[in-house]
């Protein structure tokens, strides 16, 4: 009896020194951008977010509050995306949107512009080609965060070796290629994605770019293509052209000198195929390049070069740009909308890009950050994407903003795929994907 | 009379949840399929869906990639279902014999059956990669050279089928071996008392005997093949050209990469008549063996 008594008071203690401690925690840890709420993101199976889910703790720590971290595959972000936009209320703070992917959810998104104003932010630190590329109609509708070019790296030291010049244009690296595979045993030519489907099709677009054209009938701006403003006439596609013809010869000339299995090759297994030194050269992400840059067994460390996208005859270099955006949903709870533009103020902060960078995410949208001495010793691709920005040589007409742009996408990656398998000529697989995307965009109401 | 009626009335409702949880999870989706079939419905789309008739099913006539996919599912079906029903057999009949150490092994060959499909995929991805995969180098080791197992329209299409054959050949024995083991032993003793030999007694007794189980197996197996996505999706993504894209691959990347859920569900409706009608004949022949 006398021992109940007792610990009641001791236990109230207990209880009281307990919440103390909480309340203390949380205050401490509420100082941040938080401020001790929660935040909730949808992202993407890309480096970027997957450093976030690998430094979760120390993030949640920084910022002062919880972070909800729902990393989806490709496909089942994009699905949730939109399934969400038809929610009454959005059940995210903040989305990652691909660059071609704002032509599809721009009725579904924020404009930044009056955030912007007035909180002075300054967006002028972001390469311009990645800022305004979420500018759409005057309103800006997504802030950078993992922008990132396709681009060729290739062995300097085994083009030293066979005394080749850097492959700036598609005979170059051809004519490279060739070389390296008949003269190495164990090294092939090049790596690219020609796997069926997703891969090979946006190999494709990104090749026709070379050749200064888009698969659809964009307004042409000097070297370049109107974005910004793509009307229903534009939709229809150009495959079946002089560029597509081109490109297709160009595919067909690279399958030549590529490693075995080329066919199912796609995304990270070039890069992989690479950095063991099974190939000389690869088309590639650039910040995917921190799989063979820190990886010490590569012998591609360190032995590496970036260049633009070889271009074809006549046409100036030109890298696709694409990567991740965040993007605040429209339907977004409006007593949510402050929090969330205070979130991706912090995630795209110099400060978080360059801990990004040093977790394996080689990827900087910013010129203070790319400047850094460690983010260039652990990221050589950031000072080579950074000239490449300089010079104007990234673009994302190759991958229009239009909701159809996963149907094209997958019309070519299975025609050209059947190209490259010998099942069709190049011309019946231009005539046919050009036949097919005409009948989509007429079912979808263009023209 | 009035028990009767009171004897029906408990019927309804002792069956009612029933059909209420069969509609919910089986009629109402296959209905609402058929519903988004007759639209131009496309989630990438911020147009609303709009009232198509039945031109997904008429564009269907006209798509060489859908008649393709039907043509790839059912070779891969035969071949893959067949192969599973022959060695399961020959396995079946081992294991039915007691000889030391079977049981075990019979157990151990179990195992692919519990592994998840996307993972069987990705591990024989891996085998069969040019590049990285052990099976190349295992070859070379008899001097053979590199073979194109996932890049090849013939290879690609036997390394699916090897795949799923090596995931779903113990299920299939698993059944037969069942079936041998709740066979009368009294039945075969009377055979072979009246002088038939053992090639007889299979022909004759042991076949016609297991007529059910091996109907019900081709039946389960006929059907999972059919829906069979996920080693396509790790494999081969359906190349090389078209050569291994089967229907459910066609409908996945239709209905839920592009988006074209109209599109995507005339096919789903298509597919789902034709397992149907198939799994009817079956059935058919499991309920009433004389039946044509």
């Amino acid at each position: 009896m006398t021992r109940r008594t007792s610990a009641a008071p001791r236990g109230a203690l207990t209880g009281i020194l307990l919440a103390g401690s909480i309340l203390a925690g949380s205050a401490a840890s509420a100082e941040g951008p938080l401020e001790g709420r929660s935040i909730r993101i949808l992202g993407i199976g890309d480096p970027v977010f997957q450093v976030m889910q690998k430094i979760h703790g120390q993030m949640e720590e920084m910022g002062g509050g919880s972070i909800q971290l729902d990393v989806r595959p490709f496909d089942v972000l994009h699905q949730q995306v939109l399934l969400n936009a038809q929610n009454d209320v959005s059940n995210y703070d903040i989305i990652a949107v691909d660059l071609p992917q704002f032509g599809e959810y721009m009725p579904y998104l924020t404009d930044f512009g009056p955030m912007i104003e007035a909180s002075g932010y300054d967006g002028s630190d972001f390469h311009e080609v990645a800022w305004t590329g979420a500018q759409f109609g005057g309103r800006q509708l997504g802030i950078p965060l993992q922008p990132h070019p396709e681009i060729l790296a290739y062995r300097k030291d085994v083009f030293e070796e066979y005394g080749l010049e850097p492959p700036t244009t598609h005979e170059a690296l051809l004519h490279a290629a060739q070389v390296i595979s008949e003269k190495s045993d164990d090294m092939s030519g090049v790596c690219w994605n020609a796997a069926r489907g997703t891969a090979l099709g946006q190999t494709f677009i990104t090749v026709m770019g070379d050749f200064g054209a888009a698969p659809i009938d964009m307004e042409k701006q000097g070297d370049d293509f109107e974005m910004g403003d793509i009307k229903p006439e534009n939709m229809h596609p150009t495959i079946d052209t002089e560029a597509g013809k081109a490109t297709a010869d160009y595919l067909l000339a690279m399958e030549e000198v590529s490693p075995p299995g080329i066919l199912n090759m796609a995304w990270d297994e070039r890069v992989r195929v690479y950095a063991n030194g099974g190939c000389a050269m690869t088309y590639i992400w650039a910040g995917r390049s921190a799989i063979f840059e820190q990886d010490d067994q590569s012998p591609a460390k360190g032995n590496t070069a970036y260049l633009p996208h070889p271009s074809g005859p006549g046409a100036p270099p030109r890298s696709t740009l694409g990567g991740w955006y965040l993007a605040i949903p429209a339907n977004i709870d409006p007593e949510r909308k402050e929090l969330a533009w205070e979130a991706i103020q912090w995630l795209s902060s110099p400060e978080m890009i360059e801990l990004y960078t040093q977790h394996g995410n080689c990827v900087s949208p910013r010129r203070s950050v790319s400047q850094l001495e460690n983010v260039q010793a652990a990221c050589p691709v950031i000072p080579a994407v950074d000239r490449m920005a300089e010079a104007g040589e990234l673009a994302g007409w190759q991958r229009p903003p239009v909701p159809e742009i996963q149907k094209i996408v997958d019309v070519l990656g299975a025609e050209m795929h059947q190209m490259l398998s010998g099942d069709k000529s190049a011309e019946d697989a231009l005539e046919s994907s050009q036949r097919l995307l005409d009948r989509e965009m007429r079912k979808a109401g263009y023209y | 009379m009035s028990r009767n009626r009171e004897a029906k009335r408990a019927a309804i409702v002792l069956v009612s949840p029933a059909m209420l949880l069969l509609f919910a999870l089986n009629i109402f989706p296959v209905l609402y399929a058929v519903y988004i079939s007759l639209h131009h419905w496309s989630l990438a789309s911020p147009n609303p869906p709009r009232f198509a008739g039945l031109f997904n099913y008429q564009e269907l006539w006209y798509d060489g990639r859908f008649s393709n996919s039907l043509g790839v599912s059912a070779t891969f079906i035969a071949l893959a279902v067949l192969i599973e029903l022959a060695l399961g057999f020959g396995l079946a009949f081992l294991f039915n014999r007691k000889l030391r150490g079977l049981e075990t092994l019979r157990k151990l060959s179990l195992l692919p059956v519990m592994a998840m499909p996307l993972v069987v995929g990705l591990v024989w991805f891996y085998m069969l990669n040019q590049n990285f995969g052990v099976t190349n180098w295992v070859l070379s080791l008899f001097g053979i050279g590199a073979q194109p197992f996932l890049t090849d329209g013939t290879l690609a299409m036997l390394s699916v089928v090897l795949a799923d054959v090596w995931q779903w050949t113990p299920f299939v024995m698993l059944v037969i071996f069942a079936a041998l083991q709740s066979l009368p032993e009294y039945v075969f003793e009377a055979a072979r008392m009246d002088g038939l030999t053992e090639r007889e007694i299979f022909r004759r007794i042991t076949l016609p005997l297991l007529r059910p189980a091996i109907l019900v197996v081709l039946v389960i197996r006929a059907i999972d093949a059919f829906r069979m996505i996920e080693l396509v999706f790790m494999m081969t993504k359906g190349g090389p050209g078209g050569s291994t894209e089967v229907l459910p691959w066609y409908i996945y990347t239709t209905g839920f990469l592009s988006l074209d859920l109209g599109y995507a569900a005339a096919m789903a409706v298509v597919m789902i008549v034709l397992v149907t009608l198939g799994a009817q004949v079956f059935v058919r022949k499991i309920a009433d063996p004389g039946a044509a």
